[in-house]
């Protein structure tokens, strides 16, 4: 008996089933069958989440397509896609961090195939995605610092972290429900000049002057970015510079090499096309 | 009453199909249909769908074809070809410069089937894909499925690939797609992991991708025609199939009605009927001719009275 009949035998003692009832078992059968055990650096251990289904991919790509209208919505979809593939305790949901956002798109992108090209100017440069999922592995992920400024004999106090994946998409969405220009020239500026405003309070977990904290995160993101806008230069300083070392690790991991050949992977929808 | 005395076992399927020769009335108002039809996609559809029409009118067990897949179904029409016509499909191509010279072709339509049942096994070989305990049966899209690609000029393949899915199987449970609505197949399938489609799609494009690369026709000068299920080069080759002579029809209605045979048995001839009957009309008038040259032949050289003593003994 070939693998056709046994299917034929089976398929007649079978329960056949209605469209409600073949949602409910392709629900259930993923979570119990199509999961991944990723390694979430942040927590240094393993989350057990759903597979990322043809929907959820679709959805990717979509969020690439707006992309290349400036309209990037790729971490707001993508979180919302990892919250409903996660099958462990929500509340580490709010913990994860761009550096666990980025192992849970390569693991998952890996997981389809490990095969990735990207077309160069020079050539076509073959991504081993392993190599870099295996590096997030080993990745020692940064502890959150402290950096302080005093002037005129007040200080002010700026502990810097990998930002919050959850953030990191609540400030997507923020930047790009607030446009105000419809103009394609003005509309890069204004996306460029707040994507950085936001990008720098992303990586700030608190804000203290004379030791009295602002409770800055639970502040809304328009407050986050007035505050920042109002620290003092010197002290801005010193967090970009905090900042560049915990981007440069992560960007240091995305990038991939071969022979004169070097390119950042970015983490958006073109991974899953 | 009609018999269906023919049948046809299909490869994929395992049904069974009862069917008869196509008749001369059929055969008429196809080759009529053809010949008002330049054509054209929207008219090779129109002409897909009349020949349907036609073909459920020579089958006994209609539901079983209309449950074929679009390569069954056209194994099947190449079969009722065959027997009602010839195996041969006669083509003339015209030149692509004036230097050149038409070319006749013939198309061997035995050999042809065979190859396109070659090519298109490819999807049917191990078509179970197992992935986590979740089967995919796959197969070639249902033929009025298949029709329903070519709506749409820029169709994105890939969403047509879920018409590929006979069933879905966990555990003794079996999901057959064809039992629910476009929008709930998609819904299905959109439920379905990534790394599925993944396996879903490379099995798919590589059977659509021999389809289309073998030259199914044997003939060089036929290379260019490839043959997949998203352009209507193959409802093209399918209305020349069943393309007829319009005016060699009308005249052979003319002679048979001229000899008194009636209509409806002129209708419900088969094409193999209209040869013999051609042939024996054909004797019929040799014969005549013979009896005349023969009279003429004996009456040459005689004078009157001998060709009388010749004609009433002497």
């Amino acid at each position: 008996m070939n693998l056709e009949d046994s299917w034929v035998i089976i398929c007649m003692s079978d329960k056949i089933l209605n469209f409600t009832e073949a949602l409910l078992e392709l629900e259930n059968v993923s979570k119990e069958k199509f999961t991944l055990n990723v390694w979430i650096p942040s927590q240094k251990k393993e989350f057990k989440i759903k597979e990322i289904n043809i929907k959820q991919q679709k959805s990717l790509l979509e969020s690439f397509l707006g992309s290349l209208n400036y309209k990037s919505t790729f971490s707001k979809v993508f979180f919302e896609i990892i919250k409903e593939n996660w099958l462990e305790d929500s509340e580490i949901l709010n913990e994860l961090t761009i550096v666990d956002k980025a192992m849970l798109a390569f693991y998952n992108r890996y997981n389809l195939s490990n095969e990735f090209e990207i077309n160069l100017e020079d050539g076509k440069l073959n991504v081993n995605l392993l190599d870099i999922v295996n590096k997030l592995k080993e990745y020692n992920h940064p502890k959150s610092k402290k950096i302080s400024h005093t002037n005129n004999g007040i200080t002010v106090e700026v502990e810097t972290c990998v930002p919050i994946f959850k953030q990191q998409a609540e400030i997507e969405d923020y930047i790009f429900n607030n446009i105000q220009t419809d103009d394609e020239e003005n509309l890069i500026k204004e996306i460029t000049s707040n994507s950085f405003v936001c990008d720098f309070a992303s990586y700030i977990k608190e804000i203290k002057i004379d030791h009295d904290s602002f409770g800055y995160n639970s502040l809304t993101i328009q407050e986050k970015i007035r505050l920042v806008e109002n620290l003092p230069a010197a002290l801005v300083k010193q967090v970009f510079d905090e900042i560049f070392v915990i981007k440069s690790s992560i960007e240091d991991i995305c990038t991939v090499k071969d022979g004169n050949l070097s390119k950042f992977i970015e983490i958006n929808g073109a991974l899953f096309m | 009453m009609d018999y269906f005395l023919y049948s046809v076992d299909l490869p994929f399927s395992q049904k069974k199909i009862f069917y008869r020769e196509i008749n001369s009335r059929e055969q008429f108002l196809l080759a009529k249909f053809a010949s008002l039809h330049p054509y054209g996609k929207e008219n090779d559809i129109d002409f897909f769908i009349a020949l349907n029409k036609i073909i459920l009118n020579c089958v006994e067990n209609k539901k079983d074809l209309l449950e074929l897949n679009i390569v069954e179904y056209i194994l099947f029409l190449l079969k009722i070809r065959i027997l009602s016509f010839d195996n041969f499909l006669e083509l003339e191509l015209n030149p692509n410069s004036e230097k050149e010279m038409k070319e006749k072709i013939s198309i061997d339509l035995n050999t042809f089937m065979k190859k396109f049942y070659e090519a298109s096994s490819k999807l049917m070989e191990n078509n179970i894909i197992e992935y986590n305990g979740i089967y995919v049966n796959l197969s070639w899209p249902d033929t009025k499925i298949a029709i329903s690609f070519l709506e749409n000029e820029n169709i994105d393949i890939s969403t047509t690939f879920v018409e590929y899915i006979k069933y879905l199987k966990t555990k003794e449970k079996t999901i057959v797609l064809n039992n629910f609505t476009k929008e709930e197949k998609n819904k299905i399938y959109e439920n379905l992991p990534s790394k599925l489609q993944v396996l879903i799609f490379d099995k798919i494009v590589k059977s659509i991708e021999n389809l289309f690369t073998e030259n199914l026709f044997s003939i060089k000068s036929l290379n260019w025609l490839n043959f997949n299920f998203y352009n209507n080069i193959y409802l093209y080759f399918i209305k020349l199939l069943f393309s007829s002579d319009i005016k060699g029809l009308y005249q052979q209605y003319y002679v048979f009605a001229s000899k008194n045979i009636n209509l409806f048995f002129i209708d419900n001839m088969t094409t193999a009927d209209r040869k013999v009957f051609m042939s024996l009309i054909e004797k019929e008038l040799d014969n005549k001719e013979d009896l005349m040259n023969n009279l003429n032949s004996t009456s040459e050289g005689m004078t009157p009275l001998e060709s009388l003593v010749d004609e009433f003994g002497g």
